[in-house]
């Protein structure tokens, strides 16, 4: 899980982070966290938003 | 050098001490001296005077000001662009500027008027253009190790600039130009109290260390947040009794449910700064052990005196992230990368090969 700071409303540099962690794992989720934070997760089975969804439930 | 190591440390507390601002500042010192060479040289060719070359040593000593007047102006800096998206950068390009175009520029002066005074025959041009460049480099190097390595860890940027202005006056009073007084007077500056580096509301500690300025404010409420050089994010953040704080931080402890579900028995925190993170981690699965990995030990310092960072399974290592992720025997479930160094994460900790590591020393999914 890696923590991306950001400017307000551009993402652009999460967004190339999270294409280089998935040319390594599977699967990469990517979600804000407030104006300057942008998480990304990275998993290293194959997974799905809907699965990770449904599993919590 | 001594100059510029100096002033990437009074610049670091209102700017921040990236890329960027290293890059103006090694840009704009080069520009000043290549300034100086080129007047040291026309000066000296007109007026061959021993005494004026102790003059201009004795001006560079000027620097002893820049750091009384240095915070002022860096404040007034940092107010006036604070709304502009270049704000660091043009704000240390203009500081740099007012501070240290003047005594850099001296400064340049000096090599090609030595170089003219001692020049007694064109046949010895080299021999003498040679040693003197040679004994400048040395003084460079003492002027990049020195500060680092021990004047400003142990007493300080502001006394570091004193003690080399002092150097400078010195070497105009062994030419006998005004003599002990002015060496004597700077060194006298050292007994003005220091004073807080940045004033600021709520301020409880600061410290500089080899790689930051840092600060810990305590808000009305109690809770504590540290900040590194010029302060625009918070690394970490503690409220006595609290375990949630209701910043990025608490996202963490929500990485296993990407997987497995089943909480961490082994966890990596890269920027464990001075312990929210691996605090949360630990608070919401007791039986894991987190290694934490911190570059600066002053702040591990201050997470175990002023952040509640003692958990007993709590291991931090001192060091950079990717080379103990590269070197480490361990294996890990969860590894969290936490570091940011103005003004993104550093580059090498979000590079193909760094995630590769990082997949080579998890386990599990």
């Amino acid at each position: 899980m890696v923590n991306v700071g950001k400017v307000p409303g551009d993402s652009a540099l999460a967004n190339a982070i999270a294409a280089t962690m998935r040319d390594v794992f599977p699967s990469v989720y990517s979600f804000s966290a407030g104006e300057f934070n942008q998480l990304l997760v990275a998993t290293r089975s194959p997974s799905t938003a809907a699965a990770v969804a449904a599993a919590r439930r | 050098m001594a100059v510029e190591m100096s002033a990437s440390r009074l610049l670091a507390p209102y700017f921040g001490d990236s890329l960027f601002i290293w890059a103006n500042l090694i840009g704009l010192i080069l520009i000043y001296l290549t300034a100086g060479y080129y007047l040291g040289g026309r000066v000296a060719d007109h007026w061959p005077e021993p005494r004026l070359l102790y003059s201009l040593t004795l001006a560079a000593a000027t620097i002893a000001v820049v750091p009384f007047v240095a915070k002022p102006i860096m404040s007034v800096a940092i107010e006036g662009i604070e709304q502009v998206s270049a704000g660091a950068f043009l704000g240390s390009f203009g500081v740099t500027v007012l501070l240290f175009s003047l005594p850099v520029t001296i400064l340049g002066m000096v090599t090609p008027f030595a170089i003219r005074l001692s020049m007694k025959r064109v046949e010895s041009a080299g021999n003498v253009s040679g040693g003197l460049y040679a004994l400048s480099t040395i003084g460079s190097i003492l002027g990049t190790f020195m500060p680092v390595f021990l004047l400003i860890p142990s007493i300080g940027t502001r006394d570091t600039m004193l003690l080399f202005a002092a150097v400078l006056a010195a070497t105009s009073a062994a030419g006998r130009w005004l003599g002990a007084g002015p060496p004597l007077l700077i060194l006298a500056a050292l007994a003005i109290p220091q004073g807080q580096i940045k004033p600021s509301a709520g301020n409880i500690y600061e410290a500089e260390s080899p790689y930051h300025y840092i600060e810990v404010v305590q808000q009305p409420d109690g809770s504590r947040e540290l900040t590194l050089n010029e302060g625009w994010a918070v690394h970490s953040i503690y409220k006595p009794g609290q375990i949630m704080t209701g910043g990025y931080w608490d996202y963490f402890s929500l990485a296993p449910w990407f997987g497995s579900g089943r909480p961490p028995q082994q966890a990596l925190v890269i920027g464990s700064a001075a312990g929210t993170v691996p605090g949360q981690l630990i608070h919401f699965d007791p039986d894991v052990h987190v290694d934490g990995v911190e570059i600066d030990p002053k702040v591990v310092e201050i997470g175990r005196r002023l952040f509640g960072m003692n958990e007993a399974n709590l291991t931090v290592h001192v060091g950079d992230g990717r080379p103990f992720l590269m070197t480490t025997k361990n294996y890990y479930d969860l590894i969290a990368v936490d570091a940011f160094r103005q003004p993104y994460i550093p580059f090498y900790l979000a590079t193909r090969e760094f995630f590769q590591a990082a997949d080579d020393h998890l386990t599990g999914d």
